[in-house]
């Protein structure tokens, strides 16, 4: 394992000789304050390629502005964002990262199938290239049926998964999330949680995935990131060792357990539960 | 069974019209009925009947009456409509365009029409059209630009930061998002519009000196005690204004299917 310093330092001095191990997403030492409040506080992590690392944290800790600062979508007080390799700005130019919000976000004006071909009409392709790739992510998210449908028409859950389709329509090097699951019933949570798996263990993308739910982290990440409140600090970075790959099974495994309790008994140790 | 066939009903006459169509012949009915028992002289208010005849045996007249007010209409509608997009969109792209033309808008917006009309007669010539277009176009601008800006603003900060992280240039953030989030907005001013241009074009002939404009007919028919004629070309203003309102209609449920009722 490199240092993020040694690492930082590559990438500076580097002709884009890009070693097999660089991190997909290197943040470094990153603060960002809004007026008086500071969002984040000297945060630094990396995000190995084909990872997926969880953010948790309560309420109003910076999970989402980390998301964002990642994302190109604010800029760091301080500090250095390392995205592909790149900067965040070149990355997000160069459309290497797919964004899923809380809420889908979704335009009411098209139908389902053309808001997964949004991001693919911005990027050119032509229609039947385009029309052929959305169902294809239709597919993947098991929306075939509902390609005609408009958002309003589909349930939250649905609509969520319509998000994720689009995200990943041009299959991005990383996935961005933030708490795409948040506004879901447990029920329809745990189902979506093994489809992401799945989606995942397909496309091998990397994902940053922020959320509330200890459990959610736990069953689906390669690392769980905690995080403090204001101003938002790693805590701690754990490994889930679960085996791979994973189900309802999952879920009673006493591992499984073990991990949860160990997230909580961090966020209990620094006081936030 | 029964279900079925009211579903079936349903389906085939929209459920605003039924209601709608029976208040208005409960009006109609009560309005002759009235004029009858009370023996109302026609000077005042003549019977649906008696303006129905009218109507009728006029149907040239009045036709010709539209053709010349509703051109005039028509042609404002589109112009003032136009140019309150264009200039609403420009709004949107420079900001300190939208901050002068937003209080200037809601100034004119409140000018009488009846005081711009004899100006516009004196600048376009009274026996010009143009002069009555100005008028329409006039009161149809403001609302539309308004709108516009207001439209093109309503885009939610989440679907422009989703643009955002598309990379998408201006140009497609405009035609793909701005655009469409604004139509509702649009075609809301459209819908003012289509009445308010008939307004504006009939006050404009009061002003104006086309000899067979319905305005122009309105008032010599008044003049000469033509009481049912008046009323006549007052409904077959109405028709038109209905016919206006009911294409703009149309074209919303057509280029703005997601926002459905
Ligand atoms: N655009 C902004 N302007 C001002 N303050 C902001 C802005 N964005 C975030 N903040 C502040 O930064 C802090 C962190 O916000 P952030 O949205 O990142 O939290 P979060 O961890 O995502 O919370 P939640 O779990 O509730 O979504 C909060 O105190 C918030 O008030
Ligand atoms: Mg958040």
């Amino acid at each position: 394992m490199t240092s993020p310093e040694e690492a930082a330092v590559t990438v500076e001095a580097g002709p884009p000789v890009v070693a097999a191990a660089e991190p997909t997403v290197a943040v470094r030492h990153v603060t960002r304050t809004f007026g008086e409040v500071t969002a984040l506080s000297d945060v630094s992590l990396d995000v190995a390629p084909g990872s997926f690392v969880s953010l948790i944290g309560p309420s109003g800790c910076g999970k989402s502005t980390l998301l964002r600062v990642i994302a190109d979508l604010l800029e760091p007080s301080s500090g250095e964002v390392v995205v592909a390799g790149k900067t965040p700005h070149r990355a997000r130019t160069d459309r290497d990262y797919g964004m899923v919000f809380q809420k889908a976000t979704l335009f009411d004006w098209r139908t389902v199938r053309r808001n997964v071909e949004l991001p693919l009409e911005l990027m050119g392709w032509d229609r039947t290239r385009r029309r052929a790739r959305a169902d294809e992510m239709l597919a993947l998210v098991e929306l075939t049926d509902f390609a005609k449908h408009r958002p309003a028409q589909l349930s939250g859950g649905m609509q969520q998964r319509v998000a994720i389709a689009r995200a990943l329509a041009f299959s991005p090097k990383l996935l961005l999330m933030d708490e795409p699951f948040g506004a879901l019933d447990e029920i329809t949570r745990e189902r979506l949680n093994l489809e992401l798996l799945d989606i995942w263990t397909k496309t091998r993308t990397t994902v940053v995935f922020v959320t509330h739910s200890i459990p959610e982290a736990v069953f689906l990440s390669t690392d769980v990131v905690v995080m403090s409140p204001r101003p938002g600090r790693v805590l701690r970075r754990i490994p889930v060792d679960l085996p791979r790959p994973r189900d309802t099974g999952t879920r009673e495994l006493d591992r499984y357990f073990e991990l949860v309790t160990e997230v909580r008994e961090t966020l209990r140790g620094a006081g936030l539960l | 069974m029964t279900a079925a066939l009211l579903t079936e009903v349903r389906r085939l006459r929209p459920p605003s019209a039924l209601p709608a169509a029976l208040t208005a012949l409960a009006v109609l009915v009560a309005w002759e009925v009235v004029v009858r028992v009370f023996a109302i002289r026609p000077i005042l208010l003549p019977a649906p009947s008696a303006i129905a005849a009218t109507f009728v045996a006029d149907v040239p007249r009045l036709v010709r009456a539209l053709v010349v007010t509703g051109r005039a209409a028509l042609l404002g509608f589109v112009l003032g409509s136009l140019g309150g997009f264009a200039v609403g969109a420009a709004a949107t792209r420079w900001r300190v365009l939208r901050e002068g033309l937003i209080p200037v808008g809601v100034v004119f917006g409140a000018v009488p029409i009846v005081a711009t009309a004899p100006i516009f007669n004196l600048w376009l010539g009274a026996l010009s059209i143009w002069s009555n277009v100005a008028v329409v176009a006039l009161v149809v601008f403001f609302p539309m630009m308004i709108n516009t800006i207001t439209g093109l603003a309503s885009a939610s900060d989440s679907h422009r930061e989703l643009m955002r992280s598309y990379a998408a240039p201006q140009r497609q953030v405009f035609a793909k998002l701005l655009l469409p989030a604004s139509l509702p907005f649009v075609f809301g001013a459209l819908r003012v519009s289509a009445a308010l241009s008939v307004i504006a074009a009939v006050v404009s002939d009061f002003f104006g000196g086309f000899r067979d404009s319905a305005g122009f007919f309105i008032k010599t028919l008044m003049a000469n005690a033509d009481y049912t004629g008046s009323w006549a070309t007052v409904v077959a203003l109405c028709l038109f204004g209905l016919l206006l309102y009911g294409a703009v209609a149309l074209a919303e449920r057509w280029s703005v299917p997601w926002k459905e009722q």
